[in-house]
């Protein structure tokens, strides 16, 4: 369970809030899909969520452990995809793999195990000798995947995890994101294709200017059936715009 | 010229704009810059006066001569290669950006001669502060007329030109060469240091060339003010300067009797700098596109499809921190070179200071065996090593200066893992150590080699400069934890504030040194007894032993909080 209790969060060389006073109870054995525009805070939420910001104010908690006092039990929960693949560009695939692996208390057959299975299942078993900065975006993409599953998160948060794979690869990391909710995990991620995000997503929160304007499931969300989450999105949205 | 302008202009934002990533206040950062600058003019001073003395000193005695003119503008050029090659090397050669830059329609000698003119910028800085300190005294000291002033400013901008261009023409084709030998990073970082060990003891030849350590002391010392006592090393600077005639026809402009032999010396040197310029260019049409190419292939067009066996054995946390820190920085083209071209550094002005006392001159009696005799020799000279190497080594100990900013874009991961910052930081400060007690004992080795320091001294300084070196990398660790610069795409200079703290912590480290050692000195030499020199070496490395304590101290208190706060 994610829960975040008036989250506030401005940086330090900007006068508005990144993210404004935002409360949010993601449950266990839920897809959640955060929604937002382009500079709404959904990236920054995430980075709090996951530890490598602080926020101003509020409080985030992971399975009953709150981030600021016991920031390393709450970071052995999460598994981290993030939006960027800013990674180590001179290590080969393995070699990150197992650096990841040590980090969080992995190692082994275990990790060999996860390692192999997770790599046969995006099909980067053969390039896992390679150096990572001679994998492409979308390979780079499922490394992060991979390093992020490795030691069995009881949280999944992912940041544009769709964004660069392939049909195939997207299809599998569906997959992997339904069978981690039906074990009792919880994920949680942001996205820009709302056509995913109403396939796969339990329930779905949309932030923009740093405000949640919407949280709900999507039946709840869209009264009418048939209205489109896009159409929704756009008009919540452009509301947040005009106000 | 747009394009060479834009790229020029953007080339210099990513230098200096790189993002200094706190929650801070912005208030009083200016106070703080301009104090640390001052307490640097004050700390500084008194070294830079004692250099300018000597100058006009000389420029009195031998009344503008030209060839001691020329052998100034060489000392300024060699130190432009001695503190700027890493620059040259790091952004001219090694910058990472070029899948940035090659889908420009910009032709490749354009973004190669952006670079220059960037590093050209960077070098300016150097060659007005030691054209201040160096020639400006001498002219003022021979008398010369208002046609040495004019030149001055024409000999600072074209100054760092000859070691800019000389180091890019044997750069090039050799870069490109170290470039096509497969995907081995760590090969190619190895042959790019040996490159830079021989530009340097290219610099070291040019040094031994010029005859310093034939000057006799002797008969210095009875008549000072003698020119005749100048005329042996005189004649072997009229040979040696001939030898870069652009520098040699600048200087003879500068003390030109007449305007014409005033624009004929000018328009040699400025003839001869722009030949050499185009020279570089014509050199880097074959050879440049190929390394920008190069640099943003990044070895994908060789990536194999293969299944490897591997094993997963169980590795503690600081461990694999540091395995995983080596292998990045020596597989990384720019941190790779930059750490062991750091490493060198210190060894290397050893070696300078060996060829400047004469010790590699054949037969003869060198300034050296002069020194050397003195029985205060042992007692001052591994001090004054010590102290100037202090000064140096901070700034050279590449994996102890920019610990957090080097992570760069991959800070988020950091900040995202399961593990107390407290073992990051003990993996980091351990492999900084590491790459500095290397460095340390060979320029330790080589100091009593080279410069008959007795080995027990030897092992005083040894341990004092690892002290003192541990210490003043905390101080720099933390540096960068409370300001690191972040976003950068290649190698960054640091910004103003950040040198300047450098400098300072250098400088007191180095006070403190001398400070210490001078009452031991002093004793020793009016009352004699080796006991003094004894005590002494036992107080620096006390002093320097707490020093380590406390450092490591303060930033272990200090550095989960700094770490916290930046916004990755």
């Amino acid at each position: 369970m994610i829960r975040l209790h008036n989250v506030s969060k401005t940086y330090a060389k900007a006068d508005v809030k990144a993210v404004d006073d935002l409360s949010l109870e993601i449950n266990d054995g839920e897809i959640f899909g955060f929604l937002g525009p382009n500079g709404a805070g959904k990236s920054t939420t995430i980075k709090i969520i996951t530890g490598i910001l602080t926020a101003d104010s509020g409080t985030v908690e992971l399975n009953g452990c709150n981030i600021a006092d016991d920031p390393i039990a709450a970071k052995m929960q999460i598994g981290y995809v993030p939006d960027n693949h800013d990674t180590y560009d001179a290590l080969k695939g393995i070699e990150y793999l197992k650096f990841i692996g040590t980090m969080y208390g992995v190692g082994g057959d275990k990790l060999k195990q996860r390692i192999d299975e997770y790599a046969q299942m995006f099909e980067l078993t053969d390039v896992l000798s390679n150096a990572i900065g001679s994998y492409s975006h979308g390979m780079k993409q499922k490394l992060s995947v991979i390093a992020a599953l490795v030691h069995d998160p009881k949280v999944w948060v992912l940041d544009e995890p769709l964004t660069g794979l392939d049909p195939q690869s997207a299809y599998r990391l569906k997959q992997l994101m339904r069978q981690q909710a039906d074990r009792g995990n919880t994920v949680f991620f942001s996205s820009h294709v709302i056509d995913v995000v109403e396939k796969v997503c339990d329930r779905i929160a949309i932030i923009n200017k740093g405000k949640l304007v919407a949280v709900d499931t999507l039946d709840n969300i869209r009264n009418d059936p048939n209205v489109s989450l896009e159409s929704l999105f756009l008009t919540v949205t452009a509301d947040g715009e005009s106000k | 010229m747009r394009r060479y302008f834009a790229l020029v202009r953007l080339m210099l934002l990513q230098q200096y704009k790189a993002r200094t990533v706190i929650k801070t206040k912005k208030k009083g950062r200016r106070a703080g810059t301009v104090l640390i600058a001052l307490l640097l003019l004050v700390g500084f001073g008194p070294m830079l006066a004692s250099f300018a003395l000597l100058s006009y000193t000389m420029g009195t005695i031998l009344q503008g001569d030209v060839h001691f003119a020329a052998l100034l503008m060489l000392i300024c050029q060699c130190l432009v290669l001695v503190f700027g090659l890493h620059d040259i090397m790091a952004n001219v050669f090694l910058a990472s950006d070029g899948d940035k830059l090659l889908y420009l329609p910009v032709r490749s000698p354009v973004i190669f001669l952006a670079r220059l003119t960037v590093v050209y910028l960077n070098e300016l800085i150097t060659t007005c502060i030691s054209s201040l300190v160096l020639l400006l005294p001498y002219i003022i000291g021979s008398g010369a007329g208002a046609g040495a002033y004019l030149m001055l400013p024409i000999a600072i901008l074209l100054l760092p030109l000859l070691p800019m261009l000389t180091c890019a023409i044997i750069c090039l084709p050799v870069s490109a060469l170290i470039n096509l030998l497969g995907k081995n990073n760590v090969l190619k970082t190895v042959l790019r240091t040996i490159l830079q060990i021989v530009i340097i003891a290219l610099v070291v030849l040019v040094a031994g060339f010029t005859g310093y350590g034939s000057v006799d002391l002797d008969e210095i010392l009875q008549d000072p003010t003698s020119s005749q006592a100048f005329e042996g090393f005189i004649d072997q600077l009229r040979h040696t300067v001939s030898y870069f005639h652009s520098d040699y026809m600048l200087s003879k402009g500068m003390f030109a009797d007449g305007a014409g032999q005033w624009l004929g010396g000018f328009g040699a040197s400025f003839g001869e700098n722009a030949l050499l310029l185009s020279l570089t260019v014509l050199v880097s049409l074959p050879f440049y596109h190929r390394m920008l190419t190069g640099t943003a292939d990044s070895g994908r067009t060789r990536r194999k499809h293969r299944t490897e066996q591997y094993s997963v054995k169980p590795v503690g946390v600081v461990r694999q921190f540091m395995v995983t820190e080596v292998k990045r920085l020596m597989r990384d083209a720019q941190k790779g070179f930059q750490s062991l071209a750091g490493m060198i550094m210190m060894p290397f002005i050893v070696v300078l200071f060996a060829v400047m006392l004469g010790v590699l001159q054949p037969g003869g009696v060198s300034i050296l065996d002069e020194f050397a005799a003195a029985p205060l020799y042992n007692v001052l000279a591994p001090v004054v090593i010590v102290v100037y190497l202090s000064i140096l080594g901070i700034s050279s100990n590449y994996l102890g200066i920019y610990p957090i900013s080097r992570e760069n874009k991959t800070l988020p991961l950091l900040k995202s893992l399961p593990v107390p910052f407290s073992k990051i930081l003990l993996a980091k400060v351990l492999l900084a150590t590491s790459s500095m007690l290397i460095a340390d004992f060979v320029t330790v080795a080589l100091t009593v080699a080279l410069l008959r320091v007795k080995w027990y001294w030897g092992l005083a300084m040894l341990a004092t400069m690892v002290f003192s070196g541990f210490g003043s990398m905390c101080l720099t660790t933390l540096r960068d934890l409370r300001s690191p610069l972040l976003g950068s795409d290649g190698l960054t200079r640091q910004n103003t504030r950040a040198s300047l703290s450098l400098m300072l912590i250098s400088l007191c480290v180095g006070m403190a040194l001398a400070l210490l050692a001078a009452p031991f000195i002093v004793l020793y030499a009016l009352v004699g007894g080796w006991y003094w020199t004894l005590l002494m070496w036992l107080v620096e490395i006390a002093a320097t032993c707490a020093f380590a304590v406390l450092g490591y101290k303060f930033m272990k208190d200090r550095a989960a909080f700094y770490f916290q706060r930046i916004e990755a």
